[in-house]
């Protein structure tokens, strides 16, 4: 079982300890309960408490900001403004242009060895534990993208004009 | 922590694997290949598929697992195996001709028909919730990437679209099922889950019947079962035809395959829970898909509601979950295989590059024009209706029997009514060609002779006959790979 810092059932013994038995509150009484399938659930649920508080700090830290932004700063509307970048280039056109198929191309190919660098790194790091096994497995996956780069390449997929 | 692979890992998944590596050999082929035909990849495909299928055929009896226990390779897997690999290389066939007509010089076709089925071996072959979703997520893509070949056509187009934006839709579904499975039961091997449900308190955990329900509904999409449908037509009728014979037998069988391994092995506990949804769902497909077909006057579109109605009837057989039940799915998967793409390859036949021939006014007179073509036809016509003699005959009767037998009177007099219905339009084509006279747009000439496309038919025509007339071997055979199924029951 996953251990935590203080297990709510520890806690309530120690609590029992002290209210019944006065000075010899170190001594481990017994817990009210018995640990049941339900606590463990509990404690892994406790596990995500400081996930949950992130969460809300940060929900809670930007919306007060926002929401201070709004109420105390003074509110005045320009024309400059009122465009989506206020520096750089005006915008020209619509946004529902079409692209040219090659940058899906490259961004495709740019996916796959990226996934394959994902896959890459933790190998690197069990290197000596996964030994030739892991070496195999891995030749295997990169010869697959090899192939893969070699088809792409005498497709054309790799040539911008 | 080491890992260990043994050859009997790579043994289980032999048939796959083949599939997988001869499809990537078939694209570097595609990519050495100057110009000219792609039928040489073609003929790489068919023997990579015959020894897909031999390997599948030597291993019946084995049900070694593999991969920890992720992977098996038992007489049900390998038997579906038999009916892939059977229905791609038929598929294949009637591709050769129909690329060069229209224009398709992409040797990728063939690769991606070998992808799909090695996913289709993955699903069959799998006793964990992941795999069967990998399997899945390699026969999906691989299908919307098919049903696109047609690039400069706006319906195939439309088709690849909708296929994949509610393959995708599905998937969720399937796989938000799977997760909420796998946090009721805390694991997503099917025998482990199928242990798990033993338990009686299993049954006020709402999780499992959320997951429950997603799976059905996933499957649902993917099976294109009533209520889940509306993309078939469109779909298959925007494909490219040759695909649309391989969607409307390789993929549904594979998703039966792993529809009852989800089902019977993992949540069999809960048959009486599951049984009367599938029930409303196989009156519901059935009667839908019947009924529909009526109405249309494109071929194609016919053949979708058809397969939705067939969808129903397979259906109807997991309701009742017995060896008998599931040995008919098995049976009918392969009759459907041959008396669909049977038809699919006359269709393709008698197609030219101008006038794609889909509609039923194309076919009139066409039994005088072509006697032998309409003949062939009309028995694949017989088939799907289920007159005897013929392998559907065979196939419904099994299905209806092992319904009647578990007390699910209603469910078969549904589906013989139904079976009643779908009469009208199948007789429809066959009094088109042979009591219509020919006019100016019906087909005149007798198409042109195709090897690929008479290996297919005549095969085809054997496969439905055969199953009609000498049914016993086939038949025991399917209900001897479903028994080794571990029910959880």
């Amino acid at each position: 079982m996953i251990q935590t810092g203080v297990s709510p059932e520890i806690r309530r013994g120690d609590w029992c300890g002290l209210t019944r038995l006065g000075n010899d509150y170190l001594k481990p009484s017994k817990p009210f309960f018995k640990e049941s399938a339900m606590d463990a659930n509990h404690i892994i649920a406790e596990q995500y408490l400081p996930v949950l508080l992130l969460i809300l700090v940060a929900v809670g830290l930007g919306g007060m900001f926002t929401m201070l932004g709004i109420l105390i700063g003074p509110v005045e509307h320009t024309e400059v403004k009122k465009t989506p970048f206020e520096s750089g280039m005006p915008s020209e056109g619509t946004g529902f242009r079409r692209y040219s198929v090659r940058f899906y191309m490259i961004a495709m190919i740019f996916l796959i060895f990226d996934v394959e660098v994902i896959f890459l790194y933790p190998w690197a790091v069990k290197f000596r534990e996964l030994g030739w096994f892991g070496f195999a497995e891995l030749s295997v996956f990169l010869v697959i993208l090899l192939l893969g780069l070699g088809y792409a390449w005498k497709k054309g997929a790799l040539e911008w004009e | 922590m080491t890992f260990q692979l043994t050859q009997i890992d790579f043994q289980t998944i032999l048939p796959s694997m083949i599939m997988f590596g001869m499809g990537m050999v078939v694209l570097l082929l595609e990519t050495l290949r100057r110009s000219g035909s792609t039928t040489p990849l073609a003929v790489v495909s068919l023997l990579s598929l015959a020894a897909a299928g031999y390997a599948s055929a030597v291993q019946l009896g084995w049900g070694g697992q593999g991969f920890s226990g992720s992977v098996i390779a038992d007489d049900f897997s390998l038997a579906f195996n038999l009916v892939f690999v059977t229905a791609t290389a038929l598929v294949i066939l009637i591709s050769i001709p129909y690329l060069e007509k229209s224009g398709l010089k992409y040797g990728e076709y063939y690769a991606l028909l070998l992808f799909a089925t090695g996913g289709m071996m993955v699903m069959g072959s799998s006793l964990d919730l992941l795999m069967i979703f990998v399997g899945l997520e390699i026969l999906s893509i691989s299908s919307y990437i098919l049903c696109g070949m047609l690039r400069a056509d706006v319906r195939s187009n439309e088709s690849a679209m909708k296929y994949f934006l509610l393959g995708a839709f599905a998937t969720g579904f399937l796989l938000y099922g799977m997760v909420m499975i796998y946090g009721a039961t805390g694991t997503i091997h099917l025998r482990k889950i199928g242990a798990a449900l033993a338990q009686p308190e299993m049954y006020s955990n709402p999780y499992i019947w959320f997951g429950m329900g997603l799976l059905i509904v996933g499957f649902g999409f993917k099976l294109a079962l009533a209520p889940f449908h509306m993309w078939t037509p469109d779909v298959y009728e925007g494909a490219p035809t040759a695909v649309t014979a391989f969607l409307s037998v390789g993929p549904k069988a594979a998703g039966f395959a792993a529809l009852i391994r989800v089902m019977i092995e993992g949540l069999g506990r809960m048959h009486n829970e599951w049984d009367m949804v599938f029930w409303v769902l196989a009156a519901l497909t059935m009667t839908l898909g019947n009924v529909v077909a009526i109405q249309q006057n494109n071929i194609k579109r016919m053949l979708a509601y058809s397969s939705i109605a067939h969808a129903g009837y397979i259906l109807a057989a997991l309701v009742v979950a017995t060896e008998e039940g599931l040995g008919a799915i098995l049976f009918y998967s392969l009759v459907y295989v041959f008396m669909n793409i049977g038809v699919f390859a006359i269709l393709i036949l008698a197609a030219t590059p101008k006038n794609e021939r889909l509609t039923f006014d194309d076919y009139k007179g066409f039994g005088y024009v072509s006697p032998l073509l309409g003949l062939a036809m009309f028995v694949f016509m017989l088939s799907m209706m289920g007159i005897p003699l013929t392998g559907g005959f065979v196939g419904k009767f099994q299905i209806f029997k092992a319904v009647v037998d578990q007390g699910y009177i209603w469910l078969a007099i549904v589906g013989v009514l139904n079976s009643v219905v779908s009469v009208y339009y199948y007789l429809r084509i066959v009094v088109v060609m042979y009591m219509q006279p020919q006019d100016s747009k019906s087909i005149n000439e007798k198409p042109a002779f195709s090897l690929p496309l008479a290996v297919a038919i005549t095969a085809s025509l054997a496969g439905v006959v055969f199953l009609g007339i000498l049914p016993a071997g086939w038949m025991e055979f399917s209900s001897h790979s479903v028994s080794v199924l571990v029910a959880s029951f």
